[in-house]
């Protein structure tokens, strides 16, 4: 048996004794806790090395069929995309855990919040390193109970009924899963990840919605698409994001876990079953509208908010939307590499974001108050070079691409998408940085020039080198995209529609620096604050399902009042 | 033959000595608790051995159940009376699946005869409507059962069926069912939780064949009907034991539409059936011992646990997660095995049945957070429960995490799916 195992095995073995000793160790548990996790993440990285070089590794804790009982398939399967998560759940983990060590201290709860810490970060790396669909699944609720223990204070009246929102959206994924599950199995007659791929990809078969009436699907989409559903629920996309707002009152050290590890499942999943996926070209259509509309709907939001873990929260959500709009375009290793990158940022962002809060209560200056700033004289290298580095080299770019090298990409949809999210990235950084005013100008258009390679580079190095790490079969990424890809009309709308974006988004960033005004049309200036309304009240989709709850609850007791008492 | 004899005569043997000594509630406790350990000892051991498995299988969890419901049985007045109709009952359950099916039928309608004059014994008023229902959906069941003596052929399984919906809750006769959980005293609800779902199934198991095809369609669609009654019903619930009822009534319903889905009494929703009740049990168990603390169960007046009894609320959230289908009970396994054994890919009336299986959970985390949430009433003096009290639960919490079972050929990559495919495409 693998020495792999202890990767998991410690963290539980850490919450098993602080579980059990917890009143007598109190403040001693992070002695137990720390170590267990920082020699996880070094057991960790081993295991990434060793996959690496020697391919993937395979645990069974027993043969199923000569075991006395019939019990649970449990065992474990750790390849790349398996490693790379144990990696990141084990390195987030050990930071968290050295900030809690003094952030935590004197609460009452220390060593529970260190066991079910322990505990969870074991949940995270059985469901990555899980050998089938059946223990994916198993892992996936512990987690959601896990969620509801973690997050939530059972005497603050608002925590419970934002636990109770929690459990029920997850609940609701977990349930559509489970029919996923029970519909691979049924059609397939298998639940291990690479049977149940052969066979998918073997004979395609269709699967009546509803006999006699005709309604026929895909059996891979209606498989994909509910599996889908338990993807959304925990990674937060709308609608079933209200959830994650709603843990607004946990300790920040579970924030940083909860945005930088546990909502990460959703893209882990889809990862996993990227096979499957790449089967299903309409569920990654549904995959793809519902991440861009997440990711539009809760940047929006998030830009309305003033609560700063609230609008982390949002910032969160746009950013799993972002995620999933990749796996929805086929692109499965850079949604990968973007959950990694955001969870080491949303990690120390929100560990920062404690130290703010206590600043702010110490500080009666701090946060310092809305300061108008003035309108000064238009800075115009740094604006040139954005302008160059933004609009022009792409462009020409594209003409090399196109003209010079040859390179088909009407055709090749997936590099399009590479060029494009880099463009889109380096677009915002540039903007971003154009706002810089206390800085000499050369240095805000060196920065700018700086970041422009490093966002190209670094997509670069994830479209090429990253991709064929974690899928490194001959045409696996590809066919991915190919998967993936839009009608042609379609996807040069979106092409030209993220290009009038970027070019607009320079116009109105122009004008406003010179106080006019000229390119945004009145009537707009009156919808401005309805908009406003409308995001700040988070589109009024947490008071819909209140609503909603309410509506049923009164149905029910009308009812009830009506029914005889004698027939319970 | 014997020592099925003697393993039946057992209980009855322990009600007449607990009658003797009915004055000390303590001696009559070790009497059933003795009874109860050598009965599951016996049929455990194997030392008992009948001709039909799933009859010896479902005798040792009754058998354990009276075990979990004579210790968990607190001292106060009621607790003889309690412990001897948990002995009588017990003996004359394991008498009726050790029987063949006169007898059988005989000893059942014993059963709801004795439940039945236990709940108007109780003097129930004119006015507890909630009685009256559970005693005339009793009477429904002994009538069905004396008539099926007398006739014979489909009309005879026609009113066995009704029997069997009487004992496992079929909606509209669940009043027996829901009334015995809520109106009895003392951990007798605890032990009925099981017996009666149990000796339904064992009812339906030699039944089915016999049970003529439309009356199938309309035993899957009063499951699902009467599934959707009790979350109304359970929803708008304050008192404890009651809303456990309901919640069981409602997961019950599941075993119906498997059973007429199937056509079949499937060995899955049978193990399905026992992790369930034991789950119910157990819950039923923990709501004995609060009512033997605070004298009510209401839910309204009982609040925020959690702090001020942390040993009950560990306990029973882990109750509430293994009966709510969360891994690692036996609920979780069962429930997916039974799933997997559905008939079709994925018939119609599945989506209606993993909606009913999303409303049992969350009218189960709402009772959670309803009992162990919030601020706990300052006019209440809180005590957590002893270790002789935890017990009994935590005996329930390893029988179902023990109940983790899957059958193992659903993992096997070489297997088939033994499935009717619509239509398949070109590849």
């Amino acid at each position: 048996m693998s020495y792999v195992i202890l990767v998991p095995l410690l963290p539980l073995l850490a919450a098993i004794v602080i579980g059990v000793a917890g009143s007598v160790l109190r403040e001693r548990s992070i002695r137990i806790a720390a170590p267990a996790v920082v020699s996880a993440f070094a057991g960790a990285v081993a295991a990434l090395v060793l996959v690496t070089l020697n391919g993937p590794i395979s645990v069974q804790f027993y043969e199923p069929s000569t075991a006395g009982l019939s019990v649970l398939p449990l065992g474990f399967y750790i390849d790349r995309l398996s490693a790379v998560m144990m990696v990141v759940i084990t390195g987030v983990s050990t930071i968290i855990y050295l900030y809690s060590m003094r952030y935590m201290q004197q609460e009452r709860g220390y060593a529970r919040f260190h066991a079910l810490l322990a505990l969870t970060t074991f949940v995270l790396l059985c469901m990555v390193s899980s050998a089938n669909l059946l223990m994916l699944f198993i892992f996936w609720q512990l987690l959601s109970w896990l969620l509801y223990l973690l997050s939530y204070h059972y005497s603050h009246p608002p925590t419970i009924e934002g636990a109770f929102k929690t459990y029920a959206v997850l609940r609701v994924g977990d349930v559509a899963f489970l029919a996923g599950i029970v519909l691979a199995y049924r059609l397939y007659g298998t639940l291990d990840f690479q049977p149940l791929f052969a066979r998918a990809a073997e004979v395609p078969r269709t699967f009546s919605l509803w006999p006699g009436i005709g309604l026929e699907i895909s059996a891979v989409t209606a498989i994909t698409l509910l599996i889908f559903i338990g993807a959304m629920s925990k990674s937060a996309q709308f609608p079933m994001h209200v959830w994650l707002p709603a843990s607004l009152y946990a300790p920040t050290p579970v924030h940083a876990l909860l945005h930088a590890g546990i909502i990460n499942a959703g893209g882990f999943l889809i990862n996993r079953l990227a096979p499957l996926y790449g089967l299903a070209p309409d569920t990654l259509h549904v995959a793809f509208v519902i991440g861009g509309l997440t990711a539009v709907v809760a940047a929006a939001i998030m830009l309305t908010q003033s609560d700063i873990k609230t609008m982390l929260g949002f910032s969160t959500i746009g950013q799993m939307g972002y995620m999933i709009m990749e796996c929805g375009l086929g692109a499965f290793a850079l949604a990968i590499f973007h959950l990694i990158a955001h969870g080491l940022f949303k990690a120390t962002v929100f560990l920062n974001c404690g130290n703010v809060i206590h600043m702010a209560r110490q500080e009666p200056r701090f946060p310092p108050g809305h300061v108008q700033e003035k309108a000064e004289a238009l800075p115009r290298f740094p604006w040139a070079t954005g302008v160059v580095m933004t609009l022009l080299l792409p462009l020409i770019i594209l003409l090399a691409a196109h003209g010079v090298l040859q390179v088909p990409l009407r055709d090749a949809q997936g590099a399009v998408i590479f060029l494009f999210f880099a463009w889109v990235t380096s677009a915002q950084a540039i903007l971003s940085l154009y706002r810089l005013r206390a800085v000499e100008s050369w240095k805000v258009a060196g920065v700018m020039v700086f970041t422009m390679f490093l966002v190209i580079g670094t997509y670069l190095w994830a479209a090429v080198s990253f991709t064929y790490f974690l899928y490194p079969a001959p045409g696996e990424a590809a066919r991915y995209f190919e998967a993936a890809a839009f009608p042609p009309w379609l996807f040069d709308l979106f092409v030209v529609t993220v290009t009038v974006l970027i070019i607009g988004g320079w116009a109105v960033v122009y004008t406003n620096a010179r106080g006019e005004h000229v390119l945004i049309p009145r009537w707009t200036l009156g919808l401005m604050p309805r908009l406003y309304m409308w995001f700040w009240n988070r589109l009024y989709v947490d008071t819909v399902y209140a609503r909603l709850g309410q509506a049923l609850s009164r149905l029910a007791r009308r009812v009830d009042a009506a029914l005889p008492e004698w027939l319970p | 033959m014997h020592d099925t004899l003697m393993v039946t005569i057992l209980p009855f043997l322990g009600a007449t000595i607990s009658l003797l000594l009915w004055s000390r509630p303590r001696v009559v406790k070790v009497a059933a608790l003795l009874v109860a350990g050598v009965t599951v000892t016996g049929l455990a051991s194997g030392a008992v051995t009948g001709s039909d498995p799933t009859a010896t299988a479902l005798m040792t969890l009754i058998a354990v159940t009276a075990f979990v419901a004579a210790l968990g049985q607190q001292l106060t007045r009621q607790a003889p009376l309690a412990i001897v109709l948990v002995l009588i009952i017990l003996g004359l359950s394991l008498a009726a699946l050790a029987g063949s099916q006169p007898v059988e039928h005989m000893f059942m309608g014993c059963i709801m005869g004795t439940i039945a004059l236990r709940l108007l014994w109780r003097a129930i008023g004119p006015a507890d409507a909630l009685a009256w229902g559970a005693v005339a959906g009793l009477g429904v069941g002994i009538l069905a059962l004396a008539a099926s003596a007398v006739v014979s052929g489909s009309i005879a399984a026609v009113l066995q069926l009704v029997a069997c919906a009487t004992l496992l809750p079929l909606f509209p006769l669940q009043a027996a069912f829901v009334g015995s959980l809520s109106k009895l005293p003392g951990t007798l609800p605890t032990f009925l939780a099981v017996v009666l779902p149990c000796l339904g199934w064992h009812g339906i198991v030699s039944l089915m064949s016999q049970v003529p095809a439309p009356l199938i369609h309309t035993v899957i669609a009063l499951a699902l009907v009467g599934a959707l009654y009790e979350a109304v019903r359970a929803s708008v619930q304050f008192h404890l034991t009651r809303m456990i009822a309901s919640i069981t009534t409602i997961l019950f319903s599941l075993v119906w539409w498997h059973v007429g889905a199937t056509g079949k009494a499937a060995p899955e929703a049978g193990w399905y059936l026992s992790t369930v009740s034991l789950a119910a049990s157990a819950l039923l168990l923990a709501g004995h011992q609060l009512e033997a603390r605070y004298g009510f169960l209401d839910l309204d007046k009982l609040r925020g646990l959690a702090r001020p009894m942390p040993r009950f609320a560990t306990l029973v959230g882990l109750l509430l997660m293994a009966a709510m289908g969360l891994p690692l009970f036996g609920v979780f396994s069962t429930f997916m095995a039974m799933m997997f054994a559905s008939p079709s890919p994925m018939p119609q009336s599945a989506v209606i049945v993993l909606l009913i299986w999303l409303i049992a959970s969350l009218l189960l985390m709402r009772l959670l957070q309803r009992l162990l949430c919030g601020q706990p009433k300052p006019d209440v003096v809180y005590q957590d429960l002893t270790l002789t009290e935890l017990l009994p639960l935590v005996l329930v919490l390893c029988l179902l995490a023990l109940g983790v079972r899957v059958p193992v050929h659903l993992f096997q990559p070489a297997a088939q799916a033994h499935v009717t495919v619509v239509a398949e495409g070109t590849p």
